[in-house]
């Protein structure tokens, strides 16, 4: 070999950092999904989902815990300030936590849905590329049978589903073909769920719509729009997958590092402005690791769509396979086989509407 | 080896089939590092690989395309495959794009497509439901598809990664006319075996594939090893056809030193080619002679250069 020149450092994929078993959780338990405006106006709907949370916890602990090791597990609650919140972040997160302790319900983690979508904030104050973009560039469209790459991708419309739509009518009608056909799910053995998701929108300033006929601007790696004053806004669906994901592991190397829990320094207070919210807080300075083998949802049963949904974008997710060998490889070092399908890391319990 | 190899290697007794395009990027000047690095920028997030010598080569992330299709299989008729391909583009000295697309193919029990997320687990494999046999499947990806069947088209899913690598649009285009070419590959994957063994054929067109069995722990290296002979094979054409061209109408002259100047120092077989595939390289020359009819082409250009009326 030559070495004839000083090489600059090459920039090859970076080999997975070795990680201690104590990296992970065995469970991240979801306690539910509140809305700024929920916390900061409906205390009583957020303290009567959180005492049917509690109900379900130990439960939820119990049935995950071999008994070989003790249980790792974290709890968390997503904060949805999404697109912007416009109240005080130390009154949100004073009521929330004064709430969720008088129910009885340990918060470990809070993480805010606009952390994820981005721009994250970085301590720095350099603005970083946010995790919820990075996630959508990695979904793959589901392929109908025949698909052989001749037709490449195309650009999305910002909506994904798992298998084929039923043709619009009157686009048929038009054409004068058969009027209506059925949806079919590609995956479905006899009979089909077709769903069809929305990851984003693509707004423009003075509501004027975002594309013409079929004509789509950006794409399924999103990102990449140039149309000035369009701003994506991102689904409740692709933002909840980004943080499964976050917390399954999944995304280490990937996401920007102003994602990494930030301690909640007590003796400081509460941020009073959103933008010193770091995108995950850690609130229990004792919590075990955010990011666990599997996670479970405890939600009211109004958000069984939204879990479907998340549920369907987690299968489009093209995982990658350093930071997946990295959580099956400490997994392995405790004895535990994980399920190859990220999704199938995932359970939940819904609890019927407070009477 | 890291968990992540052992993870992404796929069974020995699965093949890996490969198509590589390459073209001239529509650009007079090679572009620099960063707009390089600007045009890689497929995934976002996801890192470009950029080697600085002796040449410099630009890889980008890998895009995942998903696939559910027909397989040439040279014993029975077209078996069914389920699953994704992965695809690159490669760009070398700033100024030749490559579309690289691979697929690692196994035959598993299976015999009904999986949820979607079964695949997207695995990115670039892809799993054939019905009975094959692995070097069935090499023979008829190598053959390519019968006229009125469709199959694989590894090709089309490189083309579309080569056409999203633009140029900078402030600089003015190509002064040379160059033809795509395409090469197709086989890996079957062999295990506990560090032996490699190669075997080079023109097709009924006159496009090259390769033939290569190696260890699956070689899958990156053969990739790299089959884009760098696409890179050279193209090379060769390329300048072929230009000199070719000048000699017939004296109006193509004026392509000659743009020719030498994009291409002449691209030359530089196992440039970034590992040691133990040195001995490949050196199959082909036996087979094709390619080193000696470059030097040679080489020579003819700059005749026609210097002396245009001395030269035909």
């Amino acid at each position: 070999m030559s070495r004839l020149f000083s090489r600059p450092p090459r920039r090859e994929p970076v080999a997975p950092a070795s990680a201690d078993p104590a990296d992970f959780s065995h469970l991240s338990i979801d306690l539910g999904r509140f809305t700024v405006a929920e916390i900061a106006g409906d205390r009583d709907l957020v303290r009567r989902r959180c005492v049917r949370a509690a109900h379900w916890l130990d439960g939820a602990r119990t049935s995950a815990d071999s008994g070989e090791s003790p249980l790792r597990s974290s709890t968390c609650v997503l904060l949805d300030d999404y697109p912007s919140p416009d109240t005080d972040p130390a009154t949100v997160f004073g009521t929330l936590l004064a709430v969720t302790e008088q129910t009885g319900l340990p918060v470990d983690y809070v993480a805010r849905t606009a952390g994820l979508a981005g721009p994250a904030v970085v301590a720095s104050g350099a603005d970083e590329e946010g995790t919820v973009p990075l996630v959508a560039a990695r979904l793959v469209e589901e392929p109908a049978p025949g698909a052989d790459g001749t037709r490449p991708p195309l650009p999305a419309s910002g909506w994904l589903c798992n298998g084929r739509r039923s043709p619009d009518p009157y686009a048929a009608e038009a054409m004068r073909t058969r009027s209506w056909a059925p949806p079919h799910e590609y995956a479905a053995a006899g009979h089909s769920i077709f769903l069809d998701v929305e990851v984003w929108r693509d707004e423009i300033p003075g509501g004027a719509e975002p594309y013409s006929g079929s004509v789509f601007r950006g794409g399924i790696g999103g990102g990449d729009e140039d149309g000035a004053g369009i701003s994506r806004l991102w689904s409740p669906a692709i933002l909840a997958a980004s943080w499964l994901l976050l917390r399954l592991g999944q995304l280490h190397g990937i996401a920007p590092r102003a994602v990494a829990p930030v301690p909640h320094q007590a003796k400081t207070g509460w941020p009073r402005t959103w933008d010193e919210v770091p995108t995950v807080f850690k609130i229990n300075a004792e919590a075990s690791p955010l990011a666990a083998y599997r996670a479970l949802s405890i939600a009211p049963r109004a958000d069984l769509g939204l879990e479907h949904a998340v549920r369907l974008l987690l299968d489009a997710f093209a995982v990658d396979p350093d930071a997946a060998a990295r959580v099956e490889s400490r997994a392995a070092d405790e004895g535990l086989a994980l399920e190859p399908g990220i999704s199938d890391r995932l359970s939940a319990i819904f609890y019927p509407p407070e009477t | 080896m890291t968990a992540a190899g052992r993870r992404a290697l796929p069974r020995a007794g699965a093949v890996v089939l490969g198509e590589v395009t390459t073209a001239l990027l529509d650009q007079d000047l090679p572009l620099s590092r960063e707009q390089a690095e600007k045009a890689l920028r497929l995934v976002p997030g996801r890192p470009v690989a950029v080697r600085e010598h002796p040449r410099r080569r630009a890889v980008s992330p890998e895009i995942v395309v998903g696939v559910d299709c027909a397989l040439a299989s040279s014993a029975s008729g077209p078996v069914r495959g389920i699953g994704s391909v992965t695809a690159r583009a490669v760009l070398t000295g700033g100024h030749v794009v490559q579309g690289s697309a691979r697929a690692t193919v196994r035959v598993e029990e299976s015999n009904k497509r999986q949820r979607w997320g079964h695949y997207t687990a695995q990115p670039g494999v892809i799993e054939v439901v019905d009975a094959a046999r692995p070097e069935d499947l090499v023979e008829g990806f190598l053959a390519g598809e019968p006229l009125g069947h469709r199959s694989l088209n590894l090709g089309a899913v490189g083309t579309h990664v080569l056409d999203r690598v633009g140029g900078d649009p402030a600089n003015p285009g190509a002064r040379l006319k160059t033809r795509r070419t395409s090469l197709r590959w086989a890996l079957r994957l062999i295990g506990g075996v560090a032996s490699m063994d190669v075997d080079f054929r023109p097709g009924p067109d006159g496009a090259w594939w390769i033939r290569v069995s190696a260890n699956p722990e070689e899958i990156g290296t053969v990739t790299e090893f089959c884009e760098d002979v696409a890179l050279h094979l193209w090379l060769l054409r390329a300048l072929d056809t230009v000199c070719e061209r000048s000699v017939r109408n004296p109006g193509a002259m004026r392509e000659l030193t743009p020719a030498l100047n994009y291409l002449g120092h691209l030359w530089l077989p196992e440039a970034h080619v590992k040691s133990e595939f040195r001995r490949l390289w050196q199959h082909l020359e036996d087979t094709a002679g390619v080193e000696r009819e470059w030097t040679v082409l080489l020579d003819r250009v700059r005749d026609r250069i210097h002396a245009p009326d001395l030269t035909t």
